[in-house]
């Protein structure tokens, strides 16, 4: 039988192997699992979550999956194995903490809350890899994890007149704050993020635009500080509660209802971690940008219309869903359903999507703690770790290629970031980019 | 040898096999080998009276068949014991060290080296992940003949380590022993061979498949594959009792018009530990078939005529395509309400498991732990039955009384000429007391290839715990189970 006889095989319908591959369990019609403080004793080992597991397909390292980890864990607790800490520190910090394994676990093991545990205890414990270190000092003192000047965090607004208006209203309302004198009210608010803000520019200025053509008044707000995201997944949840109550009291002091998002990883730890760790709710509502412009368009009757293509000839697009938006928030239909929306535009799948959906390889601090060391020696861990980014996003890179679509779009600028950089290196006939950059070469026409 | 001799051979090994084998595939960091040292089976480090050194010093990962064949003959050389790992799925520790030394981990050796779509025949590395290699056989719109129920997670090496005999597709095609057209084994000198059914050696096919990788390691594997057929068929119906549903699940496997590819039965505390909903009535036969239309349509015609004649209720369908798509789950999904699920599994005849379900459910007449009882059908009209405790390690009056009426379940099914499904390390006791004539010749063979008993030591014809120890140890354990 030769290849072409695939598809045949593929039509089978049929719900599992060998045929429908690894998935996640239908979770509808099981138990809830019974969770234990130390839930990594639950573990049975049965090894799904290393099928998943994109760093242990690079390193094939038992340290380097979920169920490996718990090993780990659990030794620790018996006190079998002593907490060295220097020689634990790639069996805590090598895992993007994607939540893969989570979706697959069959005993209901919520793996990223137990990894960012064992972390945040690390951390207690005096683990502190020195790039760690510096990410902390950084996040600290300038509210920024890139070293940048937190002066210079709206500077991308010169390049973009709608983000221009937007922070004059910012600026204005927060003069009010601070004077005590009467504000405006807007009802919706852009939070940028620090990779938008200092690194991917684009997405920031896309976004603006996007929203100005949707005829949406919206405000920046100009005492924008870090989300603490890279820091809440590397442990440093203790050194983010200066964070969290500041953005929370600004959001607040702003009156705004709605804020909208362009980073997956800003949005996942606002709507997730916020709450949780004020021990309250924010009071306002938080929406991804793939969530928001789909909403919005569905309320107001508006079509959308890509400019550079058109019906007869769309552009070709796969979408991948980032970690964050995607498992962290269970956000997988807006995004697709807002491409679909877009007039001239098609939407092919990759292999591997929503809750399977392979991690780029840039979260879980892997990137910031591993992404900058030379590769040319991969014979010790942290080289191999640094490969491992490399590979992961080259993989996922290749999976959309197969696709045969033009561009790769995604809704998390760290994803974004990463898998550009792949299609940079190899050379890619793809085009990587943001939902939000097709957006903004659309029309929205309002139907009458 | 004292602690500077044995210093000085390690740093020797170390420097040797950096020169065999890629840096970063030979390691020495505890915190690594703590995992591999490790499998599946619940505390594998409990499991220390059965082992003389439960952790390894070494973790190596071979990328290919020569490299395989370098370390082993390195090993060799300095005498350390080895341990061949793949998945390490095994439950009773068949994948981890009794006598420390090196691991040697498979998992890099997962290419497949043809498929030959005419001839029907597969080739590749035994490391191999059954969800790659059946990605890879998908493409051409093939499938292996038969393949675990652990499958998301297993590779092919331990199954023809362990012979499987029961999973998906043996009913239909044959255990794993029937696919298998050759094998090609390291072994514990380091010299690679391929054994086929025409070997004229002194290791035969059937040495090697079952064999946990005593006589060398499995390096690659050529066996049978088949068409991918068009179409599936689900049938699942509830009994009152457990004579009738056994009766029809005989009738199903037993059938003549089309062979189930899977087939199973379950009492209801196994579907309502997993499940909110779940079919009604104490037993629960299900049944799928995989074939071209023509042959499924009249496999589930027969199947709903026979379910009346028992007195079978239908289950809703819903719920039939749900428990295929998460078949690899069933047995898993038990652990969402406990901290240890503890299981056994048995190798019963046909006729017998009659006797063994009254024997079981005689046993857990007056226990207070939750259980369950699962079959799933096999080849040689037999069949693997799985009983389930759950359980917390940490209360081990509960935790060993388990392990206890497991024990005498097991002594029922040796002394009714059935054994258990899987040896391992921590049940090769059983073994050595049950099949003296098997043993003798697993001996002998032993002692020709590997005299040191160096390669996967203490299982089949070496168990460091003795029987009569056990039963002592069972008979306490059942004593305080029942005194609490």
């Amino acid at each position: 039988m030769s290849k072409d006889k695939s598809s045949d095989v593929k039509n089978i319908v049929t719900t599992g192997p060998p045929v429908a591959g690894l998935f996640s369990p239908h979770r509808d019609n099981l138990l809830e699992p019974r969770i234990l403080t130390d839930d990594f004793q639950r573990c049975v080992e049965c090894g799904y979550c290393r099928s998943v597991c994109r760093v242990y397909d690079v390193t094939y390292s038992e340290l380097d999956y979920a169920g490996g980890r718990n090993r780990i864990l659990k030794a620790l607790a018996n006190k079998e194995i002593s907490f060295d800490k220097e020689g634990i520190v790639d069996s805590i910090f090598r895992c993007t903490l994607c939540g893969n394994c989570r979706e697959v676990c069959p005993v209901g093991i919520d793996t990223v809350k137990v990894f960012q545990k064992f972390r945040k205890d690390a951390i207690h414990k005096g683990v502190l890899p020195r790039k760690l270190g510096i990410l902390d000092e950084r996040v600290g003192k300038l509210k920024n994890p890139y070293n940048e000047n937190p002066d210079d965090r709206f500077n991308w607004t010169k390049d973009c007149v709608p983000a221009q208006k937007a922070l004059k209203r910012g600026i204005e309302v927060l003069k009010a704050i601070e004077t005590g004198s009467e504000k405006k009210k807007y009802r919706v608010g852009y939070y940028v993020g620090c990779t938008s803000a200092f690194r991917n520019t684009e997405l920031a200025i896309a976004t603006c635009t996007i929203l100005e053509k949707l005829g949406i008044e919206f405000v920046l707000f100009p005492n924008e500080w870090c989300c603490g995201s890279v820091s809440y997944r590397t442990g440093l949840e203790d050194h983010i509660h200066d964070l969290v109550k500041h953005n929370t009291k600004m959001i607040r002091d702003f009156g705004v209802e709605d804020v909208v998002f362009s980073c997956s990883g800003c949005f996942s730890t606002l709507s997730l971690e916020y709450p949780r760790l004020l021990g309250e709710e924010l009071g306002f509502n938080l929406y991804h940008m793939a969530e928001f412009v789909p909403k919005y368009v569905k309320e107001h009757n508006i079509n959308i219309k890509y400019t550079k293509r058109t019906k007869e000839d769309p552009l070709v697009v796969t979408y991948h869903d980032p970690c964050h938006l995607g498992r962290y928030m269970g956000v997988y239909d807006p995004p697709r359903e807002l491409i679909k929306m877009i007039e001239g535009v098609k939407l092919v799948e990759m292999k591997h999507i929503r809750n399977m959906s392979r991690c780029c390889g840039a979260g879980g601090g892997v990137k910031t703690l591993y992404g900058e060391l030379a590769t040319t020696v991969a014979t010790n861990r942290l080289g191999e770790s640094s490969n491992c980014v490399e590979i992961l996003r080259a993989d996922r890179l290749k999976e959309a290629e197969e696709t045969h679509s033009e561009w790769m779009v995604s809704s998390c600028v760290f994803c974004k970031n990463n898998l550009y950089q792949a299609a940079n290196e190899s050379n890619s006939g793809l085009t990587v980019a943001d939902i939000t950059e097709i957006l903004q070469d659309c029309e929205f026409i309002k139907e009458e | 040898m004292d602690k500077t001799q044995k210093l000085e051979q390690i740093q020797s090994f170390t420097k040797e096999m950096q020169e065999i084998i890629s840096p970063s595939d030979f390691s020495t960091d505890p915190y690594e080998i703590e995992v591999t040292s490790s499998d599946l089976s619940l505390l594998p480090k409990y499991h220390y009276k059965f082992k003389e050194e439960f952790r390894a010093s070494f973790v190596i990962r071979p990328r290919n068949t020569e490299e395989l064949s370098k370390v082993m003959r390195k090993c060799r050389e300095y005498s350390i014991p080895v341990t061949i790992r793949a998945a390490a799925t095994s439950c009773f520790s068949a994948s981890s060290p009794t006598r420390g030394g090196a691991i040697i981990d498979t998992r890099r050796m997962n290419s497949v080296h043809k498929i030959d779509v005419n001839n029907m025949i597969v080739k590749c590395d035994a490391g191999i992940s059954w969800l790659k290699l059946m990605e890879k056989l998908l493409d051409y719109g093939l499938a292996p003949t038969c393949y675990p129920t652990s499958y998301k997670a297993s590779c092919l090496g331990g199954y023809v380590a362990s012979a499987g005999k029961a999973g998906i597709g043996v009913l239909k095609h044959g255990s794993i022993r029937d696919s298998i057209l050759s094998v090609t084994i390291v072994k514990p000198d380091g010299t690679i061979e391929q054994i086929s059914e025409e070997s004229k050696g002194e290791l035969k096919l059937d040495d090697i498949v079952g064999s946990l990788g005593i006589y060398g390691a499995i390096a690659e594997v050529e066996m049978k594959i088949t068409h991918m057929s068009t179409s599936l068929e689900i049938v699942g119906y509830g009994f009152k009792t457990f004579s009738k549903a056994f009766e029809y699940y005989l009738g199903l496997k037993e059938n003549t018009v089309n062979k189930p590819f899977f087939l199973s039965l379950s009492n209801k505390k196994f579907e309502k530990l997993a499940h909110k909903t779940l079919p009604s009535r104490n037993f629960f036969v299900y049944g799928v078939f995989l074939d071209n239309p023509e042959q499924t349509g009249k496999a589930i015609a027969y199947a709903k005529e026979i379910a009346q004649k028992y007195d079978g209720l239908s289950a809703e369908e819903w719920y039939l395509k749900e428990k295929w798509r998460d078949i690899a789950d069933t047995e898993l999904n038990l652990g969402r309400l406990c901290r240890n699920p503890v299981f056994q599994e048995y190798w019963i005849a046909d006729e017998r498991c009659q006797a063994f379900y009254e024997k079981y459910a005689k046993e857990i007449k007056n226990v207070d732990y939750k259980n369950a009882f699962y079959i799933m059908a096999g080849v040689e009209g037999c069949n693997r039955i799985k009983i389930f405790g759950l359980s917390d390690i940490d209360n081990s009056r509960e935790f060993f009384g388990i392990k206890a009426g497991f024990n005498k379940l097991a002594k029922f099914a040796f002394s009714q000429q059935d054994s258990l499904y899987s040896i391992g390390v921590v049940n090769t006791f059983y073994f050595l007391k049950y099949n003296r004539e098997k043993v003798e010749y697993m001996k002998k063979l032993k002692e020709k290839l590997d005299p040191d008993d160096l390669v996967n030591s203490y299982r089949f014809i070496k168990a460091k715990m003795k029987f009569w120890r056990v039963q002592l140890l069972f008979a306490i354990a059942k004593f305080l189970y029942r005194l609490g």
